[in-house]
């Protein structure tokens, strides 16, 4: 009843907000914009519009940049349907089916049928968080601070397991994050750690900084080979209303997409891709053959994008209640609003009542204006795809000098940004994902942290410490999904396949 | 399943020629392999001021970088088995990428010489020359350069005029802004 109330409470506060409405639409559109741009997405755009929203108050800016998140999953899509490109990771799925829609002349019902299933799938993760927020912060309220260490041990590896091409190199990018959290001054001894001499690096490497570099730079940096000529638009054609018949083919697709992908989302680091690839995973196996799956499906195309817009919600789930990002684009978050001073995580919602609810309740409504403006608007955004690469790069590297020059009103941000935007294209280069080394930087400071509150709490008992039994569940969990992705595997395997070719070459030797 | 970077960077079917993993391959281990070693030698040389409790500033840098280290080799290994998702590169493209950082490095430096509209106007019409290798005649330049100008000037308003952030000032941005004392 009390989750109702604060939801209502909340609601009804942004709804006579005509401020908090502006800001909220404000942030949609930048969002639909940044996310259907290849090379912006939502944690670049975040970041690039650091000194900015940093200039308002909490209440207004959290709002603005959660609705700038759920927008970009909705951006996304147009350049998946029109270009084959996906504008953000969410979208990889809808290229799939979205544009050979595209190709066949239904351009339009495509961009339509994708925006109301990106409705129905923020629509009902919209519920879940509303309904799972308040009792996940009480569970989190009894989390001491081994707990806390062998939850963050094993939401790191989760997601070094989960994201990017190669498991191997998702753990390096996150041990890598977690070694660049270590930089500066150590909080328990006062002593600096590779600062080698440096004043700046005395403070640590701000995360924003870090997101920017490779994010923003990154991205730029990898795009340098995309010309105008490499882009073919697909026109604007067919209905923009869908049918009866393919409302009623999208509706069990989407529900379906829209639970997996709440569900991805409150996983640590598994977030809208890989929402959209298990949605759309599970679609091609239940479809028929006639249903053109990859060739055009309404299916192949609902289930996706439902799931990536419901991952937004569910990724707040994990960041706003217990503190800990389940995508890039949340770490991104958890860095912001660390830089307000405030601590999402246990107690979040009991210190920030109004706040936390309204950054559900603006969810909702981003949910209704990203519907809105991606079916109305859709003609305009899709004009927005014909600006070359060239002339946009130039303006996204100012922006993120400004972001970065913001922070301190030193340079010397840039050039730290600036190395980690090499690091980031190196990193996109063999597939490992940028947004991994974010998440090790965000959480490993709480890692140690809670690494050191836990063993001064057992006098440096490290078996005490673990011998409790939620930290054996999480660490165990950790270790699962470790020995999942260790090659040996796969060398036991092999040994294992010529141990049954042998036998079985054996056996029909003996028959 | 793919990152982000391997989602929307460019595909090998958008570089002009086909380009290889191995180049990728390279550059990859020599920068991850260098800054696993340089972290791990680093938290070697820290100072061991071990308390009671056992955790001092050496411990956690130590078993992040004996970890980092093994990570990185055996993703190094698994990169070099073709487990990986590795995008081909070309020497060109990395050309460009290196382009990129120094102009980007230049822009950062010459804000606080020129002014930051000034210095953007030129990275712009430079970096779309020179990045992305858009051949322009010297009208397009000039006219290159005038939106980077304006784009220039457009976020000085934004940022340094109505959002406070302090950005170095130029002589156009002085004569527009300056001089009307807003």
């Amino acid at each position: 009843m009390n989750t109702l109330n604060d939801l209502f409470g909340a609601l009804g506060s942004i709804a006579t907000s005509p401020i908090l409405l502006l800001v909220i639409l404000l942030g949609v559109v930048l969002g639909t914009v940044a996310g259907l741009l290849p090379g912006v997405g939502p944690s670049t755009s975040i970041a690039l519009l650091l000194p900015v929203a940093i200039t308002l108050p909490a209440e207004l800016s959290l709002p603005l940049m959660v609705s700038l998140y759920l927008g970009a999953e909705y951006g996304g899509r147009i350049s998946a349907i029109l270009l084959n490109i996906p504008g953000d990771p969410g979208a990889i799925m809808t290229t799939l089916d979205g544009h050979p829609m595209a190709l066949k002349g239904k351009a339009a019902t495509a961009l339509s049928i994708s925006a109301l299933a990106s409705f129905l799938g923020s629509i009902l993760a919209f519920l879940g968080l509303a309904f799972l927020a308040g009792p996940m912060s009480q569970l989190g309220l009894a989390f001491g601070p081994a707990v806390y260490f062998s939850v963050v041990v094993m939401a790191l590896v989760l997601s070094a397991t989960l994201v990017g091409s190669a498991p191997m190199l998702g753990l390096t990018a996150v041990a890598l994050g977690v070694a660049m959290s270590t930089i500066g001054i150590e909080l328990q001894s006062g002593l600096p750690r590779f600062t080698f001499g440096s004043s700046t690096l005395l403070e640590g490497i701000e995360p924003i900084v870090a997101i920017i570099g490779v994010f923003g730079i990154g991205e730029i940096l990898a795009s340098t080979t995309m010309s105008k000529d490499s882009r073919a638009i697909s026109s604007l054609t067919g209905r923009f209303f869908p049918t009866g018949a393919e409302l009623k083919q999208g509706t069990l697709p989407g529900l379906r997409g829209s639970i997996i992908g709440f569900i991805a989302g409150v996983l640590p680091g598994a977030g809208a891709t890989i929402a959209a690839f298990f949605s759309y995973g599970l679609e091609k196996r239940l479809a028929p053959a006639s249903a053109g799956m990859g060739k055009g499906a309404v299916r192949g195309l609902v289930a996706p994008e439902a799931a990536n817009n419901a991952a937004v919600s569910g990724s707040m789930v994990p960041l706003l209640t217990l503190g800990i990002p389940g995508s890039g684009t949340t770490a991104v978050l958890l860095a912001y609003l660390m830089m307000y001073g405030l601590n999402p995580g246990p107690g979040f919602f009991e210190a920030n009542p109004v706040l936390g609810w309204t950054i559900i309740g603006a969810l909702l409504v981003s949910a209704i204006f990203g519907m809105i403006i991606n079916i109305g608007a859709s003609p305009l955004l899709a004009k927005i795809l014909a600006i070359p690469m060239p002339f946009m790069a130039p303006t996204i590297l100012m922006l993120a000098l400004i972001s970065c020059y913001s922070i301190h009103n030193s340079v010397t941000d840039v050039y730290i940004a600036l190395a980690f935007g090499a690091l980031g294209y190196v990193m996109r280069l063999v597939g490992m994902s940028p947004a991994l080394l974010v998440i090790g930087i965000v959480l490993g400071e709480m890692l140690e942290r809670n690494l050191q509150q836990a063993l001064g709490l057992t006098g440096g008992d490290f078996w005490a410490m673990i011998s409790q039994p939620l930290v054996l569940l999480f660490l165990g969990i950790a270790v699962l999904a470790l020995l999942t992705a260790l090659p040996w595997k796969q060398m036991v395997g092999k040994r294992l396949q010529g141990k049954s070719k042998s036998d079985a070459d054996d056996e029909s030797v003996t028959r | 399943m793919n990152s982000k970077g391997a989602a929307t960077s460019a595909t090998p079917t958008e570089v002009g020629d086909a380009g290889t993993t191995k180049a990728s391959k390279t550059v990859a281990t020599i920068v991850l392999a260098a800054l696993a070693v340089f972290y791990l030698v680093n938290a070697l040389l820290l100072p061991n001021a071990e308390t009671d409790d056992g955790v001092g500033p050496k411990m956690f840098p130590l078993v992040v970088g004996i970890v980092l280290l093994c990570t990185t080799l055996l993703g190094i290994v698994s990169m070099l088995r073709g487990k990986a998702d590795v995008r081909p590169v070309t020497g060109s493209e990395l050309l460009h990428v290196l382009w990129c950082i120094v102009l980007f490095a230049l822009f950062t430096a010459s804000i606080f010489l020129i002014g930051f509209a000034e210095a953007a106007a030129i990275f712009s019409v430079l970096t779309t020359m020179t990045v992305f290798g858009v051949r322009l005649s010297l009208r397009k330049a000039v006219w290159v350069l005038f939106l980077g100008l304006i784009i220039g000037m457009i976020l000085f308003l934004i940022f340094d005029v109505w959002l406070n952030v302090l950005l170095p000032v130029g002589w156009l941005e002085y004569l527009v802004f300056g001089g009307l004392g807003l």
